[in-house]
């Protein structure tokens, strides 16, 4: 059997058969001894290779493959097992066999079977002819088209970029490299305030480092199908932009408060605003304006708001269950709805916090003295998820009785979004009070929202979640990256932000100046709006 | 022994163990194969060491972590003087008024619709009377609640 990679000395595989030779820019990666081979139909045999023997585009040729390709003098199926290109030959390389079959009949050409590399005798090395490289990736396209048309949604292969002969020698003249690693200014950038726009610059310092938004913009996947100058996804890409492009004096947004305003009227007016609004009216108008990237399971462009693809919905779409039970009948009628935020209540407003379940006790919630210690994002969420006794002056029409009936009702997250913004209503703008409620409120770096989830309704016992957390199921796993905080009172007040940057390391973001932070700082913020990611991403 | 010739339906546990040990150990020697191409050709192209960054630009941007300075080493409050293009009216405006010049110059919020009321009653209005009313173009570079109750106590004293 094949010696396993692990029990090979590590040196031997440097140095053993491969003879890997550091680049020089004169040396090519091709050799001249490809041109004896290179005559007649060499073309069309050069594809039945690939076609038969390394590339298997359907089962019958795989299993062709299988049954055909063994070692003619060993008879072993695997060791790197290569043909000669001049013959039918099989031969594997560990044992040499190839090689020998090389010498014998100075055959001097082989190709590997597992990855269509072409090796010469001669240079014993791999080489890369772009005739043969330019025949082999035709092949292997075609072969991928086979595999795709049995599993729904591959398509292409997704091949890495790779520098044309002329980027390559701009690289070589131009040496200078920007590259961001941990301890680099690039992606960071102060942004001035325009006039107590300091609600706006929060924002977006989060978005600028939502990773999955990044990305986007980063590979440039926007398509603008807008006529005019006037596409705030288009300004967002160029923020991106602005912010990777090294400078250190702060960049002035005056384009995006332009553009926000103008698309979202209801925004009217400079004086202080409230960065939640912000957040909520950017997305809707980003949302609105991503009509060139929807592509929806058909492949058609939809515009249709519920089933919208756009990024925004991607990221930041959640759907929200709402269970209405009869307390009669006790049927239950479910309604969802998507959201982009959770909005939760603090203990401090005029709806009493406790008890989180209804006919707990106001003092103790499950056993534990909650005057003692602060309230937690989880308490929040543990309330914002408990089920509620409708009154007897909200009645709901029950479909069971067909009468009116008083009813419990529950919200339970269905789909979780892939990023979690959680709004702490600390603005209280009731008829005879406007104040800010100061609570301080304990949030996590990482948080499991497996307990809020509509499928754990039944493991929850006075809001508690019973079951153990299960250690291995990652999907409702969230890292804390953003926060934004509000300082000072409702009439004046000033906000900043914290934003994560390469895992570990955290920036207070105060309009322009950019400064470093520590977890601490961030743990002990008071905590107004809170930013969380999904850990694990999975393909839908 | 050939893989074809190995009896699946043994009982022998070791015997099936083994067998899928070999075929486990298969599959990752291969993942590993195919990442030592990868490099091979890169380096054989020429374009594996295209990334490295040099030390230069390193050091350009490393992050500062020093009181007093930000992390790019820049002193606080140093940029008072930044100005930018108005989208709109096209002027050049302070950037740290821009809000309260764009509020106006969309004839958006409160004010600017009071003033905009107060400049379409201006044109019913003798010329003597206009006149006090051009101190109002002055507010459109600084916004103060002081200037607001100056300019509410002027229209009091005005006879419609």
């Amino acid at each position: 059997m094949a010696t396993s990679l692990m029990q090979m000395p590590k040196n031997s595989l440097i140095r053993g058969t491969w003879g890997l030779k550091p680049s020089t820019p004169n040396a090519p990666a091709g050799c001249s001894h490809v041109n004896g081979y290179k005559v007649d139909n060499w073309r069309q045999n050069l594809r039945v290779i690939y076609q038969c023997f390394v590339w298997s585009g359907t089962a019958e040729t795989r299993r062709r493959k299988a049954k055909s390709c063994i070692c003619h003098m060993c008879g072993a199926h695997l060791n790197r097992l290569h043909s000669c290109l001049y013959c039918v030959f099989f031969g594997c390389f560990t044992k040499k066999h190839i090689h020998e079959h090389a010498k014998n009949k100075r055959h001097n050409l082989a190709i590997d079977l597992l990855y269509g590399g072409i090796y010469c005798f001669v240079c014993q090395d791999y080489i890369y002819d772009k005739d043969m490289e330019q025949i082999a990736k035709e092949e292997q396209r075609k072969a991928w088209k086979l595999v795709s048309v049995h599993s729904t949604g591959i398509g292409e292969k997704y091949t890495t970029w790779e520098p044309t002969k002329r980027e390559l020698e701009l690289f070589r003249h131009n040496p200078k490299r920007r590259k961001i690693t941990t301890n680099c200014t690039i992606g960071l950038r102060g942004l001035i305030n325009l006039g107590n726009t300091c609600f706006m610059n929060c924002i977006v310092q989060a978005l600028t480092h939502t990773p999955l938004l990044r990305d986007f913009f980063l590979s440039d996947r926007h398509k603008c199908e807008m006529q005019s100058n006037s596409c705030l996804v288009c300004e967002m890409s160029q923020l991106f932009q602005e912010f990777y492009s090294g400078h250190r004096s702060p960049h002035i947004p005056f384009r995006l408060l332009h553009l926000v305003w103008t698309h979202a009227r209801h925004l009217a007016g400079y004086e202080q605003q409230d960065a939640h609004e912000f957040l909520i009216a950017a997305l809707d108008v980003l949302h609105r304006h991503c009509k060139g990237d929807t592509i929806n399971d058909n492949g058609k462009k939809t515009n249709n708001p519920n089933h919208c693809n756009c990024i925004i919905d991607q990221i930041f779409t959640g759907g929200l269950q709402s269970d209405v039970t009869c307390q009669v009948c006790h049927g239950v009628s479910t309604t969802i709805d998507p959201f982009w935020d959770i909005s939760l209540d603090l203990p401090g407003s005029p709806t009493p916090f406790w008890p989180l379940s209804p006919g707990g006790d106001g003092s103790t919630v499950n056993g534990e003295n909650h005057l003692s210690g602060s309230t937690t994002l989880t308490d929040c969420l543990r309330r914002f998820t408990r089920p509620e006794h409708l009154g007897s002056n909200a009645k709901i029409k029950c479909g069971g009785c067909h009468s009116y009936q008083e009813s419990t009702k529950q919200l339970t997250m269905k789909k979780l979004p892939i990023v979690a913004c959680f709004h702490l209503k600390r603005f209280e703008h009731s008829a005879k009070l406007r104040r800010k409620i100061t609570t301080y409120v304990s949030f996590p770096l990482e948080l499991d929202m497996t307990p809020f989830m509509a499928s754990s309704k039944e493991s929850r016992v006075n809001g508690q979640y019973q079951q153990s957390v299960d250690v291995l199921n990652n999907d409702n796993k969230y890292s804390l990256f953003a926060v934004v905080n509000h300082q000072g009172t409702l009439e004046s007040g000033h906000y900043t932000s914290f934003i994560r940057q390469h895992k570990d390391q955290w920036f207070k973001c105060d309009d322009a100046i950019i400064t470093k932070a520590s977890i601490k700082d961030v743990l002990d913020s008071e905590g107004y709006l809170l930013f969380y990611h999904k850990q694990f991403l999975e393909y839908e | 022994m050939k893989m074809e010739e190995m009896p699946l339906s043994s009982p022998d546990n070791t015997k099936l163990e083994a067998l899928m040990h070999d075929i486990y150990s298969e599959l990752v020697e291969d993942a590993c194969l195919g990442l030592c191409f990868e490099v091979h050709r890169a380096v054989k192209q020429g374009y594996f060491f295209l990334g490295e960054p040099d030390q230069e630009s390193m050091k350009e941007f490393e992050i500062v972590d020093q009181p007093g300075v930000d992390i790019f080493g820049q002193v606080f409050n140093q940029w008072k003087n930044k100005e930018c293009e108005c989208p709109n009216c096209n002027r050049l405006i302070a950037a740290s008024r821009f809000a309260p010049h764009l509020e106006k110059c969309l004839g958006m919020g409160r004010n600017s619709s009071r003033i905009a009321s107060r400049r379409l009653a201006r044109n019913n209005m003798s010329k003597s009377e206009s006149d006090q009313e051009d101190n109002d173009d002055l507010n459109d570079n600084d916004w103060s609640y002081g200037a607001e109750k100056k300019a509410k106590k002027r229209r009091s004293d005005k006879v419609f």
